[in-house]
């Protein structure tokens, strides 16, 4: 049987992904549902505690609070990053000569290194002599905000530097799309009496769809990790206020020793992150039907 | 002719407006790296003698040849592993017939959706539990794990729509085996997925800091972005930033020397499998 011994040779050619994907990837995620029913903290013997931790985290509401955060600073970040970069794609699609200069810069904050990134913005933010503070004071304004220091901006403060970081990734991605839609078809819609928005709102957008998807897609997942920039410029505060579920089982494991309680929170995030995605891929992949 | 011209140029200068305030922290950062160590003058004065005792400071500091040597050593050796093992996974599952490639495929896709942060204690564990904990093994392991899923997906599409069966029929007719027509043809074939995989895995593993963070508690292991994280206390003190910021301009200067060299590959390999017809 020639097939079967195609079959398994390439069965063999997976082992090497499949070692490294169980043995680093699953097997820590089923373990951590373990964890989750008990009360360890690390050292010592713990108990099988059943479902205690996942009342706590509920009663006490860290996971509401986590999981609001989380919603919040992904929404932003899908929908602005999103909005900014189709705008931008579609300004240096007209035929600019100076657009690969202005493609090549806008890329660079997307080769910094996250933590680069935070030091960057951490300077920007800083209360004093940060840049909005300086800017302010150069304008004879008084009372610059400390946005990472409020809890009604801090979340979103973190997020936009999210969106920041991503906006020349987001960005290349879109060009790439609008470029695949050929002149032809904008000019037979503008025979037909499109205006320019009607050619971007009935045209572009739909043959854009697939495009999109990939770009929601990639800032659902960004916003649903968010860590990096939570962890180094704000700690999660003030209070609980920009605590990210990621950044809040971070804390829960490293600075609290509540290893326990921290794995159930990481099993039910796991469950909603998973539910979200298949949702919207669904509903956007049925969109692109449509479109 | 003369309107569109016209226009080119408003469009023109209305967008290098946008981008010197959108990219501004970077230009104040840049100023302020070169100023005297200890000038905390308002930042937004931008031009001031040169100095380079910043970059002196963050470089002793940063023990900077080290650490580059250590982001090195670590990003090119997940990378070649990554490669490696994601091209043949890959390969096998757009080849297998039946419900097993779907089932595989599928499988590894599920990963995307998993964090590093989620299972972090019981991964502190295995690493510990296989004795490679506090080596670049255990980053290593990591960066290449958390990079298949997307990796395995990306190529197998690739494959899927790019790679003709037909041609690995016609060799396998002559009698070349599986490793053989994979090494010979499909690789070949696939370079623009392999040159993608390089920039869009390559460079968030060179910036990482998380894993390195929890792995590598040895200074003499620690990579260019962990050498930042040991500045972040220095952040509350307002005489320490014109260090700080040459120390981000060090830390990003070896990519931004790649980036200068390899641009179009970067803008190229970023929309290998994010743009479809």
């Amino acid at each position: 049987m020639i097939d079967k011994r195609i079959r398994n040779v390439l069965l063999i050619f997976i082992i090497p992904a499949l070692v490294f994907y169980v043995v680093f990837w699953i097997s820590p995620v089923l373990m951590s549902f373990y964890y989750g029913l008990t009360n360890w903290r690390g050292l010592g013997t713990y108990d099988f505690i059943g479902l205690t931790n996942y009342e706590n985290l509920i009663k006490q509401g860290t996971l509401f609070a986590s999981m609001g955060n989380t919603i919040k600073y992904t929404l932003f970040v899908v929908i602005w990053g999103n909005v900014q970069a189709l705008a931008l794609a579609m300004i240096l699609n007209m035929k600019l000569r100076s657009r690969g200069i202005f493609r090549t810069v806008f890329y660079i904050p997307a080769l910094f290194s996250t933590i680069v990134v935070a030091f960057l913005w951490s300077y920007v933010y800083a209360p004093h002599y940060g840049m909005i503070s300086e800017i302010f004071e150069l304008l004879g304004l008084s009372g610059a905000p400390n946005l990472l220091g409020d809890r009604s901006t801090s979340l979103f403060a973190a997020a936009f530097v999210e969106t920041w970081k991503t906006s020349g990734t987001m960005t290349i991605i879109y060009l790439a799309g609008l470029q695949n839609i050929s002149d032809e078809v904008i000019e037979s819609a503008k025979i037909d009496g499109c205006t320019g928005w009607q050619a971007i709102r009935y045209v572009k957008i739909p043959m854009l769809s697939n495009t999109i998807t990939v770009n929601v897609m990639l800032g659902l997942i960004g916003g649903f990790k968010s860590f990096d920039y939570i962890f180094a410029l704000t700690s999660g505060g003030p209070g609980d206020s920009s605590s990210t579920l990621m950044y809040t089982i971070y804390k829960m494991a490293f600075v609290e020793m509540q290893y326990g309680k921290a794995e159930a929170l990481a099993a039910m995030a796991f469950v909603f992150i998973l539910v979200v995605s298949i949702a919207v891929l669904t509903i956007m992949k049925r969109k692109e039907l449509e479109a | 002719m003369r309107k569109s011209t016209r226009n080119e140029i408003l469009v023109t200068i209305g967008l290098t407006v946008f981008f010197l305030v959108f990219l501004s922290p970077i230009f104040i950062a840049l100023f302020g790296s070169f100023r005297e160590l200890d000038d905390t003058s308002n930042y937004l004065q931008l031009f001031h003698p040169l100095h380079l005792e910043s970059y002196i400071t963050a470089f002793e500091r940063m023990n900077y040849f080290r650490s580059l040597g250590n982001s090195l050593t670590i990003t090119i050796t997940s990378v070649v592993v990554l490669l490696t093992c994601c091209s043949m996974a890959g390969y096998a599952i757009a080849r297998l017939k039946g419900k097993l490639g779907s089932f595989f495929q599928i499988f590894f896709l599920a990963g995307m959706i998993v964090s590093a942060q989620m299972s972090i204690i019981p991964m502190y564990k295995v690493v510990n539990g296989l004795g490679i904990g506090n080596t670049i093994i255990a980053p290593i392991c990591l960066y290449v794990t958390s990079a298949l899923p997307f990796s395995i997906f990306l190529y197998t599409n690739f494959i899927k729509s790019g790679v003709p069966y037909s041609l690995e029929e016609a060799a396998r007719i002559d009698g070349a085996s599986i490793p053989f027509t994979f090494v010979k043809i499909v690789i070949p074939l696939t370079k623009p997925a392999l040159v993608s995989l390089i920039i869009t895995q390559g460079v968030p593993i060179w910036n990482d800091f998380f894993f390195g963070m929890l792995f590598l508690s040895s200074p003499t292991k620690k990579t260019l972005p962990l050498m930042m994280l040991n500045f972040i206390g220095d952040m509350e003190n307002a005489t320490q930033w014109n260090m700080l910021f040459a120390a981000c301009f060090l830390s990003a200067l070896p990519i931004l020397i790649i980036y200068a060299f390899l641009q179009r590959y970067f803008v190229g390999g970023l929309t290998v499998g994010a743009v479809k017809g």
